[in-house]
């Protein structure tokens, strides 16, 4: 630890290296008054340049009294100007889209730049996303960062996201820097990430800038739109299972701004005739109501109190919601009805003020509270009529919860001392609930006739509410050590502390390139990861019913060392090339015993799960084209997850390694779009992947008997056992899939009013992938037969989507 | 059907519509392994069924293992199999309380070997049974055990019930004269009994068990009394005089049995849908199964005699 501190002293020494000319200030769309994340601010006599902040700040000194400034950023024309000291040094810059790129460009930006000292990061503009085919034709980020390399979904119909062989609780998905718990809408098929309302999206892989932490396996920062604060905009859609509208405008002219995004799925509206009918083919008798939606609602409110002070208000609500009624009037007269609820999602808040200190300095200060939520609901109401008017009635009711909290309170600043560093430090707490599980039900039974024969019976099992509260410091360094040579270093400090337990983390960060000419740069990181939560989740697969926990006395908190080495070419108005390697070695993962589940509860949850060990290998490469009138990217990923659970008392697969559930050794996806015109443009995917592990008994035998002739009724379930080998030692069938999409734009003749059409068709040539498997047993005329099935939910799914912007 | 009904339909239909297609998969893969199980008890001739395992998708019953040499050896003495039915091997021995037994088998399956002991069986007073007629029908059954001191006993507690008379199958509109035997589902409340690790699903502030497996850690030299209660659902598609016999099994087991029926436990559980299939101990050497003693004792309890109108079927 000392001797960390020491090396960061003696790297931030180069700080004190005297400025003289320090340019701050804001870049933004010309049209909107929007703040560009990435821009370039670039001075030319020295070479040296900057790229604005998630506010869409930047710092640059330079040496001299005088400064040639070039502004750009992608789609939008280059802003120069001279600025000298006398002028003061607050610049603000407003681009314009320009007009003349948009017809050779402009879908896209770098996603790996090879200037960048950062690793493993991958830039996807909303643009691009909104441009990948997806089912239904609802764009989602999620869906288009899965196409990345090192990036993989859960099989189709479950959600998840698994980066370099981690599990989908090991990803921190940040809105706007607050934490979300649960990304997932329909079994992964949507994010909750509503794409008209993003602004900005950035995946960090590994070699964690020190300002992240908490999770071990990636970072996806997601920053929503302030709202033009010129005048109202906005769109609306209508697809094939969702609506949406977003409107985004000024309160006070270029002050005070806002924007508004909703959107709701209406399947189950349009599918309540079929249900009911289905219902009623049953018995004639059975009413049915059933259905599923999720909604989101984002909202930000954003403040100039000045060119130095911004305030931000950000709201999200995200729930899913399925729901089962019926109402059965059997022969016998009795009346059931039957009320199922299952309600899951976030409630997430925020404010944050943006302070430029100085200009080199620039502060923020924000408070943040995020909730997730599992609650299900179950009732039974039977009535028994007699003939002689009495009646008999009872009641059954139960309730489950689950929740997690926290209320988060940071401070961070940006620190620009001259052209070389650019350095950012800060601290936060956060204060976590855990809740784990909530289980009520009631009993209720009464009968008319005799009024002893009232009964009722009330339950409640809670989970104490766990307190928990992590701290976390954290410094970090941008340094140029020369036209070459370029290194993000830093220090995340963190720690945890739950009942009795206190877990203290220093987790040192580093990265850094060496440019070796005009187009090729070779990339190198290290990062230390530590997390204090876990997923208890049974199935390996991501649900809504898994329950967060907190690290305890007895269950540790994970931590993971990765370190990655890359190359980047760029082949000049051609192509962008990448090729990572990487290693990640992960301790203290969590998973169930054999056979243990808590179904739902987390009573006594620390004796049903075994502590491990894990390790995972893999080389990524990427071909990505981002501009012109094709663009997209060619992605392939070789990788390999083992886990590995030999703990004392602990042991799984008896104790020898296995492959983790998305062991996944190929991965491939090909994303393009080809802008015929600015009407008319059409993007395409195709990924593959190997199948996803599982594990299947490939033996059975009977079970032992204290009767020979018991012996005998072999085919009953209850008599034969299955033998497992190994875990996870059957592989599904590769997953293979191609979408398309087309979109129609048009201009109406009133200004600022167009809209686009989308057409898209999702598994184009019908592909039966996996999605489970089972074993099958029929009696045919032949004898008696067994297969193993694989079953496969999403055939050929064409869709059709409409949206004006106005 | 009205025209505002097709296009929901036919997007549920797009939207739900599932296909299966059959894995071609190659039996060599995986290799059929042999199978030992032998669950000697005291006072009941010992037998061995000794088999292969069999591909998860093969049909065919018996895989039988040919030219077997076994032996049990029982206190020092050498048994060798006096008959041979199917894969059933039978001795001329019936196994006592604390027997140390081994067996030792050789074929071309390869070398397989497992050793057990007979374990005691404590003293258990006769079950107090009695019919509580409230909400629901319930047999209570109350009874003492006397549990060895200093010596770890392992139990397995069933209540076996056996069913006959003429049962109404309502799907095929017949009647089918039954006699079975099966382990039926039981509640206990006795927390000073059950050891938390067992399995059990808790429900109605009691503990439901189709069989109660139990360490004696709480009762260790007790003479412990504890208490039973079975639900006695009426099942309306009896037809005329139907029996129900109810019996208390209290048995003793191995460590290792008391292993293997956990994993049973796991195995079969509704639970087991939604968790990784897990493998199930063994305490052979070179083959899959069990070979662990066991001590048992029945008591019988209540014979209950349902008599239901037989006419309301015939409408």
């Amino acid at each position: 630890m000392r001797r960390l501190l020491y090396l960061l002293c003696l790297l931030l020494i180069p700080l004190a290296a005297g400025a003289q000319l320090t340019v701050s200030g804001t870049v933004t769309d010309h049209s909107s008054g929007e703040t560009l994340i990435g821009a370039t601010v670039y001075e030319s006599a020295s070479g040296r340049g900057t790229t604005t902040d998630a506010n869409g700040r930047y710092s640059l000194t330079v040496k001299g009294k005088e400064a040639l400034l070039r502004v750009s950023f992608v789609g939008y024309e280059t802003v120069y100007d001279t600025v000298k000291a006398s002028q003061g040094r607050n610049r603000n810059y407003a681009l314009k889209p320009s007009i003349r790129l948009q017809e050779v460009v402009v879908t896209a930006q770098r996603v790996q730049s090879r200037e960048s000292s950062q690793m493993s990061a991958i830039e996807i503009p909303v643009e691009q996303i909104k441009a990948v085919p997806v089912l239904f034709g609802e764009a989602d980020i999620l869906k288009a960062i899965q196409l990345l390399p090192g990036v993989q979904s859960g099989n189709e119909g479950t959600g998840g996201m698994y980066v370099r062989g981690g599990g989908p609780d090991e990803n921190l998905f940040l809105l706007d820097g607050i934490p979300l718990y649960n990304v997932n809408h329909l079994g992964g098929f949507f994010s909750a990430f509503n794409a008209d309302a993003v602004k900005n999206v950035t995946l960090y892989k590994g070699s964690f800038p020190a300002r992240f932490g908490g999770r071990l396996s990636s970072v996806l920062d997601v920053t929503t739109n302030n709202g033009n604060d010129k005048q109202i905009h906005g769109n609306a859609s209508i697809g094939f299972i969702s609506a949406k509208v977003n409107v985004e405008g000024p309160i006070v002219k270029e002050r005070t701004s806002f924007c508004v995004s909703a959107r709701r799925t209406y399947a189950d509206l349009m599918l309540q005739p079929l249900v009911r009918k289905m219902a009623t083919d049953i018995d004639g008798k059975t009413k049915l109501t059933a259905g599923y939606y999720f909604y989101d609602l984002n909202g930000k409110l954003t403040h100039k109190f000045s060119d130095r002070s911004r305030l931000y208000a950000m709201f999200y609500m995200g729930d899913d919601d399925a729901y089962t009624r019926v109402r059965t009037e059997s022969s016998l007269s009795e009346d059931q009805y039957l009320d199922f609820r299952n309600n899951w999602g976030n409630t997430v808040g925020g404010l944050r003020w943006n302070y430029e200190l100085s200009p080199k300095l620039f502060m923020n200060v924000s408070a943040s509270y995020t909730q997730y939520k599992n609650k299900m609901v179950v009732g039974i109401d039977k009535v028994t009529p007699r003939a002689d008017g009495t009646e008999q009635t009872s009641t059954v009711d139960g309730n489950y919860l689950s929740t997690v909290k926290d209320l988060t309170g940071r401070v961070d600043f940006t620190f620009a001392p001259n052209p070389n560093h650019s350095v950012q430090f800060g601290a936060y707490y956060t204060q976590h609930w855990f809740q784990p599980s909530v289980i009520s039900g009631s009993i209720d039974y009464f009968d008319s006739i005799q009024m002893n024969q009232s009964w009722k019976m009330d339950s409640t099992i809670t989970e104490d509410t766990v307190p928990a509260g992590e701290w976390v410091a954290f410094v970090e360094d941008d340094w140029s050590i020369n036209d070459y040579i370029k290194l993000n270093y830093g220090l995340h400090l963190s720690g945890f502390s739950v009942g009795e337990a206190f877990y203290p983390s220093v987790q040192p960060r580093v990265s850094g390139r060496i440019l070796l000419g005009e187009n090729l740069s070779l990339k190198v990181g290290y990062a230390y990861m530590t997390q204090y939560l876990h997923l208890l989740s049974t199935t390996g697969i991501s649900m809504p019913t898994d329950l967060w926990v907190p690290a305890t006395e007895r269950i540790k908190p994970m931590t993971a060392h990765q370190v990655a080495a890359g190359a980047f070419y760029t082949i000049p108005m051609v192509v962008d090339l990448s090729v990572e390697g990487y290693y990640k070695r992960m301790s203290n993962l969590i998973e169930y015993r054999d056979g243990a589940t808590a179904l739902g509860t987390s009573a006594g949850w620390e004796d049903l799960v075994c502590m491990g060990d894990g390790w995972t290998y893999g080389v990524e490469f990427l071909a990505q084209r981002t501009f012109g009138r094709l663009t997209g990217w060619v992605g392939y990923t070789w990788s390999r997850t083992t886990h590995l659970f030999n703990r004392e008392g602990q042991t799984l697969n008896g104790g020898k390694p296995f492959p983790a559930k998305y062991d996944r050794r190929h991965d491939i996806s090909i994303v393009l779009t080809y802008k015929f015109s600015d009407r008319f443009d059409v993007s395409a995917t195709w990924v593959f992947c190997t199948g996803n592990t599982a594990t299947l008994a490939m033996q059975k035998y009977s079970v032992a008997q204290e009767n020979p002739e018991d012996y005998e009724n072999r085919q009953r379930m209850s008599n034969t056992l299955s033998h497992v080998e190994s875990r996870n030692n059957f592989r599904m069938p590769n997953y293979h899939r191609a979408d398309i999409s087309v979109n129609f734009h048009r201009n109406f003749k009133r200004k600022n009013c167009h809209r686009t059409i989308n057409l898209s068709v999702y598994n184009l040539y019908n592909q039966r992938n996996p999605y489970l498997t089972y074993t099958s047993s029929d009696y045919t005329y032949r004898g008696y037969n067994r297969a193993l099935v694989q079953l496969s939910i999403f055939p050929i799914l064409p869709s059709v989507a409409y949206t004006l912007y106005f | 059907m009205n025209n505002h009904r097709i296009i929901p339909i036919i997007a549920a239909l797009m939207l739900f519509a599932s296909c299966e297609k059959v894995i071609d998969f190659d039996p060599s893969s995986t290799q059929s392994q042999p199978v030992l199980n032998a669950i000697p008890s005291a006072g009941k001739q010992l037998f061995v069924n000794y088999t292969y395992s069999r591909f998860f998708l093969d049909t065919n019953n018996i895989h039988p293992i040919a030219d077997v040499d076994m032996v049990v050896t029982a206190n020092g003495t050498e048994y060798r199999p006096i008959s041979v039915e199917g894969c059933n091997y039978f001795f001329d021995y019936t196994p006592q309380e604390d027997d140390q037994l081994s067996i030792r088998i050789q074929s071309a399956a390869g070398n397989v070997s497992a050793s057990t002991y007979i374990p005691r069986l404590p003293n258990i007073s006769t079950p107090y049974t009695f019919i509580r007629d409230s909400v629901f029908k319930t047999m209570v059954i109350n009874f003492n055990i006397d549990d060895h001191a200093n010596y770890n006993d392992y139990y397995r507690f069933t209540i076996s019930q056996r069913d006959s008379g003429a049962r109404y199958i309502p799907y095929r509109d017949i009647y089918d004269t039954i006699d079975t035997v099966r382990n039926t589902i039981f509640f206990c409340f006795d927390r000073g009994i059950t050891d938390p690790t067992a399995a059990a699903t808790e429900a109605l502030g009691g503990y439901l068990y189709q069989e109660l497996l139990t360490t004696d850690k709480l009762i260790d030299g007790q003479n412990h009394n504890t208490t039973m209660m079975v639900i006695l659902l009426r099942d309306t598609n009896e037809v005329g005089t139907f029996l129900h016999e109810y019996s208390l099994n209290v048995e003793t087991v191995t460590p290792e049995r008391y292993q293997y029926l956990q994993d049973i436990a796991n195995a079969t559980s509704i639970t087991q849908l939604i968790t990784e299939p897990a493998p199930v101990y063994s305490n052979v050497s070179g083959a899959l199964g069990i070979f662990a003693g066991n001590a048992r004792r029945t008591f019988p309890l209540y014979s209950i005699v349902n008599e239901n109108d037989t006419t309301r079927r015939h409408k």
